[in-house]
């Protein structure tokens, strides 16, 4: 034996396909240009909270609904943090989707999130609550400004689904902490393997792209045909 | 040696940075694994990082560096994460992985199929250049395209059935926020977006929770508008005596934003009316339009139709804007000389006396209005608000009355003066402690003194013989009358944050309110005033409203509810010629709300409120005044608080395209209700105040449908109420109904190229019964609208038809009018030009008829005549 070898499994951590983690949001930077409408929007922003339902297949990410201080501010709050949508995910097609209507006809729209040759992994590694985190990046085209927009997540293989907030995963483990353009998305609170864990399911509707749906959504406003 | 040494160095770096292969096949106890993750993380430093996952029949391989330490995650969806440290030497090597299959898959999962459930209640945006096709002027023909959103003549935009009460433009205030300053003035091409957010809130915690139905917009600019100057020109002219000038500046920058509006016509059109005044007061609020509407300003204000005007408006709008403060300034300055002609004929019920009165009127109203308001955000968790303003508007009406009676004929003159200055100073302070916990602080202080001249003169006495009145040639009446109002309201408000389902908020309010008013009747004779002394006046009205206010909001499931309970501890401290009236309440005031968010389209919402009404100063006058030449009111020092119990229930259900539906019912309650009473004798009356211990009873139940299609869309409505109520005929409380029915169908299209119709059609009955009089009435309105749009070419064209009948009184009449507009402008030109003329068809009057417990009135207004304008707009 020319080579050497150490061999240790020191892995027993309680796995589990089914969990329940909870997010909070905190805002980095938001492109508000009134000054107290943004401090009215990260204060709804920071009474937000998140949930990832998720097992073997599938998994369900939504904002808990809660009473907004400003019923305004909490709706462009919102949107800004991208949850207009429940997110669904799918582990075996590697789908991330979202249910939306166009015109009252109702669409599962696929997004690239979870593609896991878009990202990068890095060896830098972080504790989160006691989970070795990996960090990898990804580089998203924003359609509208033309411009690449950085995802950074945090994902743990200690949880080995390939789940996370708004509908990014892929990766080898269950994402903590995601950085979305201007918001930071932290998990608060990991639940394994619950005893009580309904996974909503995307309804079964046309698939389309986010592509088409954009031309969709926009043909749809438009009187005259593109 | 050191060569030696070197040389071992070199080789060592080189040895470290060789690379060698890690594969191997990542397996479990049944199959290979496809698509497993494997991460080489090196614990020696400067190792290289490496990862990835397996093939389709396992296989990975690894690209590691030699002599270094590695751990190694191995990770599957299923199976319970390997992490293992490796030394890797010298040579690439092989290593297999078994992963243990996660004994919890063995567990049964259970999935539940539910519908799922959107978010989106949300601001709608609307892209305007999917909508527009370039010919539009204003924003108000661009809002008319959008869906779901309509505009009417006035300007009043309404979005999915809810009324738009705020105009913001980049997220600020336009002007006072009115719609109709706005939907005119803003040009169509600088818009890039419109956001309808529903459900608007400004933060005034004074308002309390009513249930708003207010819809705001924001209308976002292009952006090269947003640091550009932009605005129009507008001239014209017609035969006789019609002018028009209309010019508007709008200069917006990162830190200054300066909009100017200014118009000068004769030909009828107002930019800012004051009506437009008390929106801007009064919002929303049901108390405070109530208190305005009380306010004698308003009442000589009110503005009607008129035969002629003269329209002078000036508005500017400054917004500075730095990083921890905002400036926001206006003014707005405005006259208006109006004459107006109206032919009254009445007929009073009780001693059937008819009358037929002809006045003419010259009105002269102006107002200033201004305000600074100041923004500042000293940290991230304070906020201060500073806003005052200054009001002053005045009136000026004469009146030349000629009234025919049965037996005699009475010709008078009045003359009335208003004036009117008011001071308010509102601060606000706003502090977050904690996510849980934000404090609120509010003082609003006011101001106002108004003083009113009314002057009747005539040539013989045309009085009720209450007023001892001399005899002389010419007789001159003069009532003088002066009300000097203070106010200091503070609020302390905390809002705790209980958890993401409970919020709870304390609130302590008070309210002090000092009523000064002191009035005369005289009459001028031989260069004196001999005055009457049972007409003097001098109330000094003090009224102190604390309340604690208990607030709860639960969310349960997907309905919001809250309940709020007011202590309220009401003292009043009235003092006239020395005598004290004093009165002091403790009262508890429920009220609840109840949101039900079925899914995004469709909403169910309940709600109920006590309120409790005082009198005013006015009503516990214990002296006479003269209100009008053939009415003296009395107050009365006895009366009592009136509460009203309010119930309303309302669904919603909304879709862009296809069918919509808002019905809703609603119930009011007035439990000693406080009620001005009428002792008529013939044309005379003297009036007075009660409370009714008869509650009055209202139901009105609302439904309206609509359906939409991409180029257009059809709504029905049917309201119905009916109510129960008491009045006061003959020294005795009568019993009296009234019962209405209202539908009404609309068609609106909004095709892209050919003409676009908007036609409605809408029928209005009333049955009013009492046991002297039963009055039924039906009121007919066509309206009907053309816009064509071809080339350089536009063409509008409006037309409606009012027909009314009293099937009592066998009275039947019917108005009509026709406007129609044709303009021009070359694509990419700034020019246009524009013919326009209103009141085509000549017509002289409008008619409008009212039955009250004792007058049935119909009156003969005349209109502003045919025009016909040539104007031309250039656009920078």
């Amino acid at each position: 034996m020319r080579y050497f070898l150490i061999f240790f499994i020191f892995s027993s951590f309680c796995f589990s396909q089914t969990g329940i983690v909870k997010y909070r949001i905190t805002p980095l930077k938001l492109k508000v240009k009134n000054k107290n409408l943004e401090r009215a929007t990260n204060t709804e922003i920071d009474l937000m909270n998140f949930t990832l339902k998720y097992n073997k297949t599938n998994s369900y990410f939504k904002k808990e609904k809660s009473i907004p201080k400003n019923p305004l501010q909490h709706k462009i709050a919102a949107i800004l943090v991208g949850m207009n949508y429940n997110w669904f995910q799918n582990s075996l097609t590697k789908e991330a989707i979202v249910n939306a209507k166009v015109k009252n006809k109702m669409y599962s729209v696929l997004y690239d999130k979870m593609k896991f040759e878009d990202w990068v992994l890095s060896e830098e590694t972080k504790m989160i609550d006691g989970y070795t985190c990996f960090k990898a990046e990804r580089k998203q085209l924003n359609n509208r400004t033309g411009k690449y927009m950085l995802i950074t997540a945090w994902c743990t293989p200690d949880i080995p689904v390939p789940y996370g907030p708004v509908g990014e995963g892929g990766l080898p483990g269950l994402i903590l902490q995601v950085n979305v353009g201007s918001f930071l998305f932290i998990a608060t609170e990991i639940t394994l393997n619950p005893n009580k864990n309904k996974v909503l399911l995307p309804k079964e509707k046309e698939k389309i792209s986010n592509k088409k749906y954009s031309q969709l959504l926009r043909n749809s406003r438009k009187v005259t045909i593109d | 040696m050191r060569i030696y040494y070197l040389f071992t160095l070199l080789l060592f770096s080189s040895y470290c940075y060789s690379q060698i292969e890690m594969s191997g096949v990542i397996k479990s106890n049944q199959e290979l694994l496809y698509g497993a993750n494997i991460i080489a993380k090196p614990v020696t430093k400067g190792a290289k990082f490496a990862y990835t996952t397996s093939d389709e029949q396992g296989n990975y391989t690894l690209k590691l560096s030699s002599n270094s330490t590695y751990t190694i995650t191995v990770s599957f969806i299923g199976f319970i994460t390997l992490k293992d440290t490796t030394f890797v030497k010298g040579n690439s090597f092989l290593k297999d992985f078994l992963l243990k299959q996660d004994p919890n898959e063995l567990e049964e999962v259970v999935i539940n199929y539910r519908e799922s459930v959107r978010i989106t209640k949300d601001t709608t945006s609307y892209r305007v250049d999917a909508f527009v096709n370039g010919k539009e002027r204003k924003l108000r023909q661009v809002l008319k395209k959008l869906p779901g959103v309509e505009v009417d003549r006035k300007g009043n935009v309404t979005v999915k059935g809810k009324k738009v009460t705020k105009v913001l433009v980049e997220d600020r205030e336009f002007f006072t926020g009115d719609s109709k300053l706005a939907v005119n003035n803003i040009p169509a091409e600088v818009i890039e977006e419109i956001q309808v957010i529903e459900d608007y809130h400004e933060s005034d915690l004074l308002k309390g929770l009513e249930t708003s139905e207010e819809v705001a917009l924001n209308i976002n600019l292009k952006e090269d508008k947003k640091k550009f100057t932009f605005g129009s020109i507008e001239a014209g002219g017609g035969v006789k005596d019609r002018y028009f000038t209309h010019p508007t500046i709008f200069k917006y920058s990162k830190k200054v934003n300066l909009n100017f509006i200014g118009d000068i016509n004769s030909t009828g059109d107002k930019s800012f009316t004051l009506k437009d005044y008390i929106d801007y007061e009064g919002g929303f609020d049901l108390n405070a339009i109530s208190n305005i509407a009380k306010s004698p300003i308003v009442r000589l204000l009110h503005g009607g139709d008129f035969n002629r005007n003269n329209h002078y408006f000036g508005g500017f709008n400054l917004q500075l804007i730095n990083a921890k403060s905002n400036w926001n300034i206006f003014g707005i300055a405005l006259n208006d000389k109006t004459n107006s002609f109206t032919t009254m004929s009445q007929e009073y019920v009780v001693d059937e006396v008819f009358e037929n009165r002809n006045t003419s009127e010259e009105k002269n109203q102006s107002m200033l209005l201004g305000k600074i308001g100041f923004e500042s955000q000293p940290d991230e968790n304070t906020r201060i608000k500073w806003e005052n303003r200054i009001e002053a508007p005045s009136a000026k009406k004469k009146l030349n009355t000629l009234s025919v009676l049965n037996l005699r004929d009475l010709e008078y003159k009045e003359n009335d003066h208003i004036d009117n200055i008011s001071v308010k100073s509102n601060f606000r302070i706003e502090r977050k402690f904690s996510k849980e916990h934000t404090s609120q602080a509010k003082v609003k202080l006011k101001f106002s003194r108004n003083t009113e001249n009314q002057d009747w003169i005539s040539s013989e006495n045309i009085f009720s013989d209450n007023i001892p009145i001399r005899d002389n040639e010419s007789i001159d009446i003069r009532k003088k009358s002066k009300l000097d109002t203070y106010q200091v309201n503070t609020l302390l408000k905390h809002f705790w944050v209980v958890n993401s389902t409970n919020h709870l908020y304390f609130s302590f309010v008070n309210k002090l309110n000092f009523d000064n008013y002191d009035s005369n009747l005289s009459q001028f004779q031989e260069g004196n005033l001999n005055y009457f002394e049972e007409f003097n006046n001098e109330i000094l009205n003090r009224e102190l409203f604390s309340s604690f206010i208990t607030e709860y909001k639960r969310l349960i499931g997907e309905a919001f509810v809250t309940f709020k309970l007011e202590y309220l501890n009401y003292n009043r401290f009235n003092k006239q010629f020395g005598a004290t009236n004093n009165l002091s309440h403790h009262l508890l005031l429920p009220s609840l709300k109840l949101d039900w968010d079925i899914d995004t389209n469709k909403e169910v919402s309940f709600y109920y409120e006590k309120r409790n009404d005082f009198p005013n100063y006015a009503n516990l006058s214990v002296k006479k005044e003269l209100r009008s030449f053939n009415s003296v009111y009395t107050g009365n020092g006895n009366l009592e608080r009136q509460s009203t119990h309010n119930f309303k229930l309302q669904y919603r259900k909304f879709q862009t395209y296809g069918w919509s539906f808002y019905p809703s019912i609603s119930y009011r309650l007035k439990d000693n209700k406080i009620q001005n009473i009428f002792i008529p004798n013939g044309i005379y009356s003297t009036s007075s105040t009660l409370n009714f211990e008869t509650p009055e009873k209202e139901l009105s139940t609302n439904f309206k449908t609509v359906y939409s299609y991409r180029y257009w869309r059809t709504s029905f409505r049917l309201n119905y109420s009916n109510k129960k109520y008491v009045s006061f005929l003959r020294g005795e409380e009568t019993k009296s109904t009234s019962n209405s029915l209202r539908g009404s169908m609309s068609f609106r299209s909004f095709y892209v190229k050919g003409p676009n119709v908007d036609v409605t059609f809408s029928h209005y009955y009333n049955d009013d019964e009492n046991i002297f009089f039963n009055s039924i009435s039906d009121r007919t309105r066509l309206d009907f609208g053309l816009d064509y749009e071809i080339g350089d070419w536009a063409f509008r064209g409006e037309a409606f038809l009012k027909y009314y009948a009293n099937r009592t009184t066998n009275t039947k009449n019917s108005f009509n009018e026709i406007n129609s507009s044709i303009f021009y402008q070359q694509e990419d030109s700034n020019w246009a030009f524009e013919i326009k003329g209103n009141n085509l068809g000549g017509n002289k009057n409008t008619i409008t008829s009212s039955f009250s417990d004792v007058i049935f009135n119909e009156t003969f207004i005349a209109v502003f005549p045919r025009t016909i304008l040539g104007k031309i707009i250039y656009k920078f």
